[in-house]
């Protein structure tokens, strides 16, 4: 099958091996009750380095393996990844400790369109552990801040307690080239910020639609509520990338676990522009 | 110094924007500016509801008052967005507590002033209801995605 969607990112295409690439756990830091980041290093071989979007199939010992985005570039041969425990492979990720070893392929997958929203507004829009893929993005416009016009981060969660990174997002928040804003869908008592569905605090963005793209992760119906707005204010929906996730079993388009319509996940995404998958996250059971 | 009529500042709200330039001459002589300090209480609940407030700067934020809990904020209004629908109908009471989480500045328009108007002209009236009816499934849809508790139900993203 022909792939739509040309590849990005130098590890676009990659395949890699099938074998799993040992890892030794070098740092863990436990982000929320059921969230932790992840550091590993080599034991030995190396894989390729990954960018911003990609994901790594992480293999926990006889538990199993799953896919899981790079949360942070180490800029060497480490590999960060935030995991959220939701039963199965992650419980036994996330129980990980320092001196573990794990196996990696890849990485995987079409990263982030960063060069392509050089000079350009970015909006990046994140929701729950949606965080975790697109703090790379964040890190590489803020080293390079004046490659950009402005530049906006809105981040939802479940409740303040699920708000990832947070000492990072504070930091951000702090700086005042990037407009940084946190909505939660319900309030605890402290909470100062806003409640509500993320959409809530796009209304209040400037947007100038015809130098504005974005990146947007989270859960499905979060994406399409997101893309949806940004639409309606005028933005082109070739210029709103949303990183699909579905079922990576292989990450190599062998499994068709994947699928969605004429799309594979694990290499013609997980990125992937809105204009070319608007119509498909509608079909239900695709 | 630039002085901007109250018309010209309802013209700059997302809320009035596209309602007829006649009607909006009409609606600013029912409407001053007003400006809460952070914390201060825009609507009480069960008190009358006496107009809505269009949001200039600022967040609201809105909820019910629980004995000993204080104000359980259930959503927040920004810049942009209008406040309150109560005035609409009758008992003409706030359902709400509304609550300035920062300073405010906002557009206060009076019902006193604006229900017989639209009475009258029901052009004008059947508009500005379907104004509010727009932004009352807006409200309504922001509560049923976050009573589908994506963030919890999100099971495939481990990432």
């Amino acid at each position: 099958m022909s792939t739509l969607v040309e590849p990005r990112g130098p590890g676009a295409s990659a395949r890699g091996s099938m074998t799993p690439v040992p890892h030794r756990v070098v740092e863990v830091v436990h982000e929320t009750r059921e969230t932790v980041t992840l550091t590993l290093e080599p034991v030995s071989d190396v894989i390729v380095a990954p960018v911003a979007g990609q994901f790594t199939m992480l293999w926990a010992w006889g538990a199993g393996e799953v896919p899981i985005s790079v949360s942070a570039l180490a800029g060497d041969d480490r590999l960060v990844h935030t995991i959220r425990d939701v039963a199965g492979v992650t419980k036994t990720l996330c129980a990980s400790r320092q001196g573990d070893v794990l196996g990696v392929r890849g990485p995987y997958g079409c990263g982030w369109g960063i060069d392509a929203a050089r000079g350009h507004d970015l909006v990046i829009v994140a929701g729950g552990i949606g965080l975790a893929p697109l703090r790379p993005v964040v890190h590489a416009v803020l080293a390079e801040r004046s490659a950009f016009g402005r530049v906006s981060l809105v981040v939802g969660a479940r409740t303040e307690q699920e708000l990832l990174f947070r000492a990072e997002l504070d930091g951000w928040w702090h700086r005042r080239d990037i407009d940084v804003r946190t909505i939660v869908d319900r309030s605890s008592p402290g909470w100062s910020g806003s409640v509500g569905v993320v959409t809530g605090e796009l209304v209040g963005l400037e947007i100038d639609p015809a130098s504005t793209r974005a990146m947007v992760c989270g859960p499905e119906v979060m994406m399409r509520v997101v893309a949806q707005h940004l639409t309606d204010r005028g933005v082109a929906a070739s210029a709103i990338e949303v990183s699909v996730e579905r079922n990576m079993q292989c990450a190599v388009k062998t499994c068709g676990h994947c699928q969605v319509g004429p799309f594979f996940a694990c290499t013609d995404g997980p990125v992937l522009p809105w204009d070319v998958v608007a119509s498909l996250l509608t079909v239900r059971e695709l | 110094m630039v002085v901007t009529t109250m018309a010209e500042e309802l013209a700059g709200h997302r809320f009035f924007r596209s309602i007829p330039v006649d009607l909006r001459d009409r609606l600013a002589g029912c409407a001053r500016n007003v400006v809460f300090a952070p914390g201060d209480r825009i609507c009480v609940e069960g008190t009358h509801a006496s107009g809505f407030f269009a949001i200039r700067t600022g967040r609201v934020n809105v909820g019910i008052y629980v004995p000993h809990q204080g104000l359980q904020v259930l959503e927040t209004r920004h810049a942009g967005d209008v406040l309150g629908f109560s005035w609409l109908f009758p008992p003409y009471r706030w359902q709400i507590d509304a609550v300035a989480g920062e300073q405010v500045r906002a557009i206060e328009l009076h019902a006193d002033c604006l229900l017989p108007y639209l009475e009258e002209h029901p052009a004008g009236g059947y508009l500005l209801v379907r104004m509010f009816a727009q932004e009352m499934e807006e409200t309504i849809q922001s509560t049923r995605l976050r009573l589908l508790d994506v963030y919890g139900r999100d099971r495939v993203h481990a990432r």
